[in-house]
């Protein structure tokens, strides 16, 4: 088999990214996670806070996810009991009079809303850039609890993203009709925004609107549909490793008159928009990423998308995941300033 | 130099025909994606009956014509934006454009449908095809049995396969069939190689045949085999590397069924041919490969096929020397 990769852009972005629903972890509880190629451990604290850690014990290796547990606001290793905090910081090691300095494990920023867990996720190891929206539809009584689903998917978080921007494939793959026309669309990291008037076919019927999108970089987004019912769509998608990623759709409606109407167009929808996402699925499981695509009068805005996704890598990210794709030797990342006094000393 | 830093000469992907598939495992309207030299193609039958193959990826988003690529015409519609391409890889519509742009395009790669097998021409080069498949007069033959046919993923490296046209010592121990003494003969002449040897062979399903054979290869991955004993019966055995690793295998085989041949008899002489292929495949499939293979007196020319079989590696304008 080849070992080169599939893509010439960086697999891991920088943003924010879902690891979870809320209710799938009770305080208390611990679980191992895997994403963005590593190994990382979650857990919440009796204090209901959640904290997510990369998964090693850097004493001799244990994963806190098989076995660790809750203590007060902290995690307590199955190996040697070996404790640590919210912030990663060893705080106990129950048979050392000291406790070694730098045994700490790295926490990753963790933002809890909307009925998500999301972590924010940088090749850099920088803090977040920007904060996520609360979304005045959860946990709103005058919309529907959610209705979630789930594909595992061998595609790229960028692939997908550059559909909201793709005008063309919306009548090739999804068979619409009328090809939307965006009214206003901007770019600008991290966000993308979008109205456009849309058709959707149901069972009950085609329903004209106003669709809304709002993308916050590339692993949240939230769609919104007004016409003869309103809706909500809040879409993640998470990286696993260097082939699949997980996306995660939770759908909410606005109440109509009875439960029985709310939820009869709630799962109308709901199939009409898993339907598109498994129509495009086989396109991204299996296209090639293109530096230079060949675009022509009456594809979307793609090169303008195309320079808003560069700002989610940093430089040195880029040319490496090029130089992998061109099966070059592994460009290493430029060092620090600290690095390179540390070197001008040693030498 | 030493031996790490002298490169394989093996490395890349050798010049010639290879087999893609059987003709009837291809329907006219079918679109298949296919995975060889370490590339990604889309295989296609048009609606009028011709194969044609062309690199995979849609040159204007990257979508891949061999998941969802409809065939229209004598075209093949990407799943994508519906760019349609001709058998010639030339974008000829975009369904929602004004202007095709000039040089939406994706490489065709020359394709030959002989014999009832579908071939591609792979050349690092690029060049033309510069020699054909020749016919095989007995599949025109119609008293000659359509194809049995198999493929078979292995992992070796194609020269392990090839290099069977002159192993004079394998006969004994794999097939159980024994040489005429002096009757092994290899004789290369441009892009074909030809082995002839006069045996008695005691084949898996039993009895004992006397036979004379001729296996030729056409190039680096396409033989046939004719073995001329009680009847006649051909063999025919192709490998296609899919990476630098796995090549996929293709085999089949007929024979002529002449008047007075009972069903029990053709069927039995099909299944000796069948399982004394399989024979090698079994050394194929678990087998490593040497680069300095420890040879002995008996063995057959190796280093003679190797001189030739070089000649489908090296750049053409060498390839003359490499072959002497």
């Amino acid at each position: 088999m080849s070992n080169k990769p599939r893509f010439s852009i960086p697999r891991y972005p920088r943003g924010w990214f879902q690891v979870a629903y809320s209710d799938e972890i009770k305080p208390g509880e611990v679980k191992p996670l895997h994403y963005f190629g590593v190994e990382l451990v979650m857990f919440r604290s009796e204090g209901g806070e959640i904290t997510v850690l990369d998964a090693f014990c850097p004493h001799m290796g244990a994963h806190l996810g098989h076995g660790g547990k809750v203590e007060g606001d902290g995690i307590i290793c199955p190996f040697h009991a070996w404790k640590f905090d919210g912030r990663g910081k060893c705080v106990h090691v129950p048979y050392a009079e000291h406790l070694p300095r730098k045994a700490n494990i790295t926490a990753w920023p963790v933002h809890e809303v909307n009925g998500v867990i999301m972590v924010w996720h940088d090749i850099d190891g920088k803090e977040p850039e920007w904060e996520l929206p609360q979304i005045p539809e959860w946990d709103n009584e005058d919309w529907t609890p959610y209705w979630r689903q789930h594909w595992k998917l061998r595609a790229h978080n960028q692939d997908m993203c550059e559909n909201v921007v793709d005008k063309a494939h919306f009548r090739y793959v999804h068979g619409m009709n009328i090809v939307p026309q965006p009214h206003t669309i901007t770019l600008e990291y991290p966000h993308i925004k979008m109205t456009t008037d849309t058709i959707y076919e149901t069972p009950q019927g085609v329903v004209k609107g106003e669709l809304d999108v709002e993308v916050h970089g590339f692993g949240f987004s939230v769609s919104r549909f007004r016409g003869i019912v309103e809706t909500t769509n809040m879409a993640s998608v998470t990286p696993i490793d260097d082939e699949f990623c997980d996306v995660r759709f939770s759908f909410t409606v606005k109440k109509l008159g009875g439960a029985d109407i709310t939820a009869g167009v709630g799962k109308a929808f709901t199939k009409e928009i898993a339907r598109q996402l498994e129509e495009d699925a086989p396109i991204w499981e299996n296209k090639t990423f293109l530096e230079q695509p060949m675009l022509c009068d009456g594809d979307g805005p793609v090169a303008e998308f195309r320079r808003w996704c560069k700002h989610f890598y940093p430089d040195w990210y880029h040319k490496q995941a090029q130089a992998e794709y061109d099966g070059r030797k592994e460009v290493s990342k430029p060092l620090t300033l600290a690095e390179r006094r540390k070197r001008l000393v040693a030498a | 130099m030493n031996d790490e830093m002298k490169t394989d000469p093996w490395a890349g992907f050798a010049r010639g025909w290879f087999m893609l598939r059987f003709s009837d495992e291809l329907d006219a309207g079918q679109v298949v994606p296919l995975r060889r030299f370490d590339q990604e193609l889309v295989l296609f039958r048009t609606a009028s009956g011709e194969a044609k193959v062309l690199d995979a990826y849609c040159p204007h988003m990257g979508a891949h014509l061999g998941h969802g690529g409809k065939i229209v015409g004598e075209g093949i519609v990407c799943p994508f934006h519906a760019w349609k391409f001709d058998g010639t890889g030339k974008c000829i519509e975009i369904p929602y454009a004004k202007r095709i742009p000039p040089k939406a395009g994706l490489s065709c790669w020359p394709v030959r449908e002989r014999n009832g097998m579908i071939f591609v021409w792979h050349d690092r080069e690029k060049s033309e095809p510069d020699w054909e498949i020749p016919v095989l007069e007995e599949w025109e033959d119609p008293e000659f049995l359509p194809w049995r046919h198999a493929k078979l993923q292995i992992k070796t490296p194609p020269l392990a396969i090839a290099e069977n046209l002159a192993d004079a010592g394998h006969f004994i121990p794999v097939h159980n069939t024994h040489p005429v003494p002096g009757s092994f003969s290899n004789t290369y002449t441009d892009h074909i190689g030809e082995q002839k040897i006069k045996a008695v062979a005691y084949p898996v399903h039993g009895g004992k045949d006397e036979f004379e054979s001729k296996a030729t290869y056409y190039g680096p991955a396409y033989q046939v085999t004719k073995m001329f004993g009680k009847g006649l019966g051909v063999i025919i055995n192709a490998h296609t590397p899919i990476d630098a690793e796995n090549v996929m295998l293709r085999f089949a085989v007929s024979m002529k069924a002449s008047k007075g041949m009972t069903d029990e008899l053709i069927e039995h002489f099909i299944n000796n041919m069948r399982d004394g292929y399989l024979q090698d495949v079994q050394i194929w499939e678990n087998k490593i490969y040497l680069d300095r293979p420890m040879l002995c007196d008996g063995d057959g020319p190796i280093g003679e096929f190797r001189r030739w079989y070089a000649q489908f590696y090296t750049p053409r304008n060498e390839a003359a020397d490499a072959a002497e």
